[in-house]
């Protein structure tokens, strides 16, 4: 194995390290960010074997990153894996938080709107379900 | 790209109307063989090495997850 490839290792390792060690996605993004940035910088300077070599495995630390991210994310937010460690750790009866957090995050992203009490989605959020509604439907997703 | 057009639609073609989670281990079975093509066609044809092309492959794998796994729940 050449610098490279151990360079690319030890970056691979940082970033899963990361996931491993910092839960909030705020921390994880950040360190991740410094990492992807730096490993960029470091190898730049460094002899592969080809441009394209370093370039896959920028793209490559990159689209490990996003997906650690949308992983962390969903583990952070999701509704059902809470209720399930409240449900086995003895608490319950707190799901409807969970489920005003995530109404509140329609709200701040203009998604929804409160009218009379009820909530509707705006000309916003028609858009954003229907493009979703559409990517369901190529995918052949069953909601 | 080609390699992970082909990796999406087989996917999709082995999850048919199963969840992601349940049809895990397909999904895993068709992305190593998608990889094991890959790096060979890259082996013959280029110089890249094969730690590059195994963290370029597995960030496309988790990026494809995270995504295909949010849009389903």
């Amino acid at each position: 194995m050449i610098s490279f490839d151990w360079y690319s290792l030890c970056a691979l390792g940082l970033v899963a390290f990361t996931f491993y060690r910092f839960r909030t996605i705020r921390s994880f993004l950040i360190i991740s960010v410094v990492v992807g940035i730096g490993f960029g910088i470091a190898t730049s300077g460094l002899v592969a074997r080809s441009t394209q070599e370093i370039a896959l495995a920028n793209v490559g630390l990159w689209l490990y990153i996003l997906g650690l991210l949308i992983v962390r994310t969903m583990l952070k937010r999701s509704v059902s894996l809470h209720l399930l460690f409240r449900i086995s750790s003895g608490h319950r009866g707190v799901m409807a938080e969970d489920i005003e957090t995530r109404l509140e995050d329609l709200h701040r992203f203009a998604l929804v709107d409160r009218k009379n009490g009820m909530n509707a989605l705006t000309i916003w959020g028609r858009l954003v379900s229907s493009f979703v509604a559409i990517v369901y439907k190529i995918a052949g997703m069953n909601r | 790209m080609g390699a992970l057009v082909a990796a999406a639609i087989a996917s999709e073609i082995a999850l048919g109307k199963r969840k992601l989670q349940i049809g895990l281990s397909k999904v895993l079975v068709v992305w190593t063989v998608v990889y094991l093509a890959l790096m060979f066609l890259l082996f013959r044809h280029t110089d890249i090495g094969m730690v590059s092309i195994t963290i370029f492959w597995g960030g496309a794998f988790l990026s494809w997850f995270g995504i295909r796994s949010h849009l389903e729940s």
